[in-house]
C-alpha cells in the first residue's frame, strides 16, 4: 500500500512510541514523549493497537461497559497461566472475545485493512515475572502486525 | 451532599452507552475524522466524558426525583433525605428524627442518708443508657424540699428507703422503651443506692422516620392548621411538635352514632357542637406506678379493707388498676380489688367539657377512681378505722399524651369556639397473641430474636388503629423476616379484652380475624377501640416440626 491509500482516513492516536515498519524494537506506551509530540495511526496499526487495548483491558473494570475486555490479564495475575499449554488455551478463548467485540463495532465503511480478522499466538514464553508472548493480528485485506506482548506474571491478592 | 454518587460503578449501563454514543455523534459531525472504535480517542476522551457526563447525568435526574413529590411518593427510598426534608418544608412538615424515651426508676436506698446523683448520669439497662437531665439531690426522710431538683426518701416498710427519680434515654429510638421492673445499673458509683428499677413503663421512645412514613404525614401537612374536618383535627394535633408521633386519632361530632353527648337536651336528638376525640398515642398501654395513702375501712375475716381515692392528677386516662402492693413488692401479684369506682370530676379545669354521664368521660383527663381493697391481715393491730394511714404502690396501664392533649385542644386559642371538645384513651382491647414457630428439630431461636419478633408483633399490631379489624396476616407479615427456609407460623391464636367505657370486659377470640363488635351504645365500635399489645403479651414457641429428612 502507498501512503495515498491512508488518505482522507479515520485515525487514532499512537499511544506507542517507536514503531518501526520493520525489525524488533522497544515501544513505549505514552502518547508523546521528548522526541515526539505525538502520532496518529491508521490501517493495520491502528488494528493492532485496538487489538491490544482490547486483550488487555481487564473485563468488568470499565463502568458502563461491562462486556469489554477479556479475563486473560485477570487469569494472568491470580496465577492462573503457569505453562505455556495455558498460556495457548486462555489466549484461543480471550482472543475470540476481542474477535466479538472489535466486529461489533467495526462499520459499514470501515477499510478492510483496518477490520478484523483474527489474531494468532506465535510464541510463547516464560520470563522471571514475565510472560512473553508473540501475537499476530490479521486483518481481512491479507495486511497483518506482530507484537511481542510482555505481560507481568507476578500474581497479586486481587482475588 | 449525600444525594451525588460517590462511585462511577454505580452509573446505570445504559446510561453511558446512551451518553457516549450522544457524544461520539457530536464528534462525528465537528471531526469526522477521528476514529471512535475502540483506541486511545475512544479510552482517553469519548468513554471519560460519556462516563463523567453520564455521572452528571445521574444526578440532576436524583436531584430532579428527589425535588418531585410524585416520585417521592412512588419511591421514597430513592429519595435524598435532605431534598425531601426541603420539599416538604414547603408544606410545614418537619422531619422526626426521633425521641428518647423517658420514665421514672425507684432507688431503693439502705440508709435514711441522703445522697445525689449527677446531671448527665448514665444508668444502664441491657446495654441501653439512660441519663439524668439535671443533678437530683435525695434528701433524707422527713427532709422538706426546697425545689424540683430535690426529692425526698420515703420509708418502704422493709428498713430500706425508696425515692422516684426521672430518667431519659440518652439516645432516641424504640429500644429505650423499657418494661416497669427492668433493673438499671449506675455506670458510677453511686452511694447509698442498692438497686435501681423501673417503677414505670418508659414510653415516648421511637425511631427516626423513614421517608415512606414521613410522606404518609403528607395529607396532614397540607390541611389547614385549623379546627374543621377530621383531617384538620389530626393535623392540628400531629402539627404540635410534642403530639407528631401520636399514632391514631379518631374524631366523632354530629351525626356519629357514637356522639352520644349532643343528645344532651330535652329532646334525644343529636344537637351537634360537641367533638368526641380518641387517641392512640401508644402502641402499647403503659404501667405507671404511684405511691399513694390509703385509709384503713374495716377489718373483715378476709382481711383488713382499704381505701385509696386517685385524684384526676394520678388516674386521668387511666385504663384500669394493674395492681396494688406493698411498696416493697411491686413485683407480687397484688391485693384484691373489692371496687373500684370511676368519677368525673371537671371543677378547677379552665374549660369543662359537657359530660353527664360517667361512661362519657371514662380515660378522659376528668376522671378520678376510688378502690376498695383487701390486705389478708387477719389481725388488724393497732388499725383504726378512717384514721390509720398508709402508703401503697399502685400500677394503673395508661395510655400517655392524653391529658396534654386535652388542654392543647381545649386552650382559648385553638378550641374553636363553638365546639366542646372532649379528648380521650381510645377504648382498649388489650390484645394478646401467641403462635408457635415450626422448624427442623436442630434449629435454634436465639433469646435476642424473640424478643425482637415479640417487638414486631407488637409494632405491627399499633398500625391497625382504628380499622375496627385485626387480621393475622398482620403478624404473619410481621413474623415473616425473621424466618429463615424451612421455618414457618403455626395458627395465630388471637384474644381479645376490650374494657368498655361502662366498666365491664368483653371478650373476641378467633386465629384469623379479631372483629370490634358494633356497638355505639357502649361506646365501642372500630372508631373509638384500637389494639393494644405490648412485648409481652405476645407469646412464641418454637416446636419441631418433623420435616422430612
Amino acid at each position: 500500500m502507498s501512503l495515498i491509500d491512508y488518505v482522507n482516513r479515520k485515525y487514532d492516536y499512537l499511544s506507542f512510541q517507536n514503531v518501526r515498519p520493520a525489525g524488533d524494537a522497544k515501544l513505549g506506551l505514552e502518547l508523546f514523549n521528548s522526541k515526539s509530540n505525538g502520532q496518529i495511526c491508521v490501517g493495520v496499526q491502528k488494528l493492532s493497537q485496538r487489538w491490544l487495548l482490547e486483550f488487555m483491558t481487564e473485563l468488568g473494570s470499565m463502568p458502563g461497559l461491562p462486556e469489554r475486555g477479556t479475563n486473560f490479564v485477570s487469569a494472568v495475575r491470580r496465577g492462573l497461566i503457569n505453562n505455556a499449554v495455558a498460556a495457548a488455551s486462555a489466549f484461543t478463548i480471550e482472543s475470540m472475545l476481542v474477535q466479538r467485540n472489535l466486529q461489533n463495532e467495526e462499520y459499514e465503511d470501515m477499510p478492510d485493512d483496518e477490520r478484523l480478522s483474527g489474531a494468532e499466538l506465535l510464541s510463547v514464553s516464560f520470563l522471571p515475572s514475565y510472560l512473553r508472548m508473540g501475537i499476530k493480528i490479521n486483518s481481512i485485506a491479507g495486511t497483518a502486525r506482530e507484537v511481542i506482548l510482555p505481560i507481568s506474571t507476578l500474581p497479586t491478592s486481587d482475588v | 451532599m449525600a444525594i451525588e454518587i460517590t462511585s462511577l460503578s454505580e452509573l446505570d449501563t445504559e446510561k453511558v452507552a446512551d451518553m457516549t454514543a450522544k457524544l461520539a455523534q457530536y464528534m462525528q459531525e465537528k471531526h469526522p475524522e477521528v476514529e471512535l472504535t475502540r483506541g486511545v480517542f475512544h479510552d482517553l476522551v469519548l468513554y471519560f466524558n460519556g462516563l463523567l457526563n453520564a455521572a452528571i447525568q445521574e444526578n440532576i435526574d436524583r436531584v430532579r426525583q428527589s425535588q418531585s413529590l410524585l416520585s417521592i411518593n412512588a419511591d421514597p427510598t430513592l429519595a435524598d433525605d435532605e431534598v425531601v426534608d426541603q420539599v416538604l418544608s414547603n408544606y410545614n412538615i418537619v422531619r422526626d428524627n426521633g425521641t428518647q424515651a423517658a420514665g421514672t426508676v425507684t432507688l431503693v436506698c439502705p440508709l435514711p442518708l441522703g445522697t445525689l446523683v449527677p446531671a448527665g448520669a448514665l444508668f444502664n439497662a441491657e446495654g441501653v443508657f439512660f441519663t439524668t437531665d439535671t443533678a437530683i439531690t435525695i434528701l433524707p426522710p422527713d427532709s422538706t424540699p426546697q425545689t424540683n431538683s430535690e426529692k425526698v426518701l420515703v420509708p418502704v416498710g422493709d428498713g430500706t428507703y425508696a425515692v422516684n427519680i426521672l430518667l431519659r434515654a440518652a439516645t432516641e429510638g424504640t429500644s429505650g422503651n423499657i418494661t416497669r421492673g427492668t433493673v438499671l445499673a449506675p455506670n458510677f458509683v453511686l452511694g447509698n443506692v442498692d438497686t435501681v428499677y423501673a417503677s414505670s413503663d418508659f414510653i415516648g421512645g421511637t425511631n427516626p422516620t423513614e421517608n415512606a412514613a414521613y410522606l404518609d404525614k403528607l395529607q396532614s401537612g397540607l390541611a389547614a392548621k385549623t379546627i374543621g374536618g377530621r383531617v384538620s383535627y389530626a393535623a392540628t394535633i400531629r402539627n404540635n411538635p410534642a403530639f407528631e408521633n401520636t399514632l391514631h386519632i379518631s374524631t366523632l361530632g354530629f351525626g356519629d352514632a357514637e356522639q352520644h353527648r349532643d343528645q344532651h337536651s330535652l329532646f334525644p336528638i343529636s344537637g351537634g357542637g360537641k367533638i368526641d376525640i380518641y387517641l392512640q398515642t401508644s402502641a402499647y398501654a403503659y404501667r405507671a406506678t404511684h405511691f399513694v395513702d390509703a385509709v384503713f375501712m374495716q377489718q373483715t375475716p378476709e382481711g383488713s379493707v382499704w381505701q385509696i381515692v386517685l385524684e384526676k392528677e394520678i388516674a386521668q386516662h387511666a385504663y384500669e388498676v394493674d395492681a396494688i402492693t406493698e411498696l416493697n413488692q411491686q413485683s407480687a401479684e397484688g391485693y384484691k380489688i373489692m371496687l373500684a369506682q370511676t368519677n368525673i370530676v371537671t371543677e378547677g379545669e379552665t374549660f369543662q367539657p359537657d359530660i353527664r354521664y360517667i361512661y362519657e368521660g371514662v380515660y378522659s383527663k376528668y376522671q378520678s377512681i376510688a378502690l376498695q381493697f383487701i390486705v389478708p391481715d387477719t389481725t388488724g393491730n393497732g388499725l383504726v378505722p378512717n384514721t390509720t394511714r398508709k402508703k401503697f404502690a399502685v400500677s394503673l396501664r395508661k395510655m400517655p399524651l392524653v391529658n396534654e392533649i386535652t388542654d392543647y385542644l381545649t386552650g382559648r386559642d385553638i378550641r374553636p369556639r363553638g365546639a366542646d371538645i372532649l379528648v380521650k384513651a381510645a377504648v382498649p382491647c388489650f390484645t394478646k397473641i401467641s403462635f408457635e414457630i415450626l422448624t427442623e428439630s436442630t434449629a435454634v431461636f436465639a433469646e435476642q430474636t424473640i424478643k425482637e419478633m415479640k417487638e414486631a408483633v407488637s409494632a405491627a399490631v399499633s398500625t391497625v388503629g382504628f380499622t375496627g379489624q385485626l387480621h393475622s396476616t398482620v403478624i404473619t407479615k410481621a413474623i415473616t423476616p425473621f424466618l429463615e427456609k424451612q421455618q414457618a407460623i403455626s395458627i395465630v391464636d388471637m384474644f381479645g379484652r376490650i374494657r368498655r367505657p361502662v366498666g365491664d370486659n368483653i371478650y373476641i377470640r378467633d386465629p384469623h380475624k379479631l372483629i370490634i363488635p358494633n356497638d355505639p351504645e357502649r361506646l365501642v365500635t372500630g372508631r373509638t377501640t384500637v389494639f393494644l399489645t405490648a412485648p409481652e403479651d405476645v407469646s412464641i414457641s418454637v416446636r419441631s416440626a418433623g420435616f422430612s429428612d
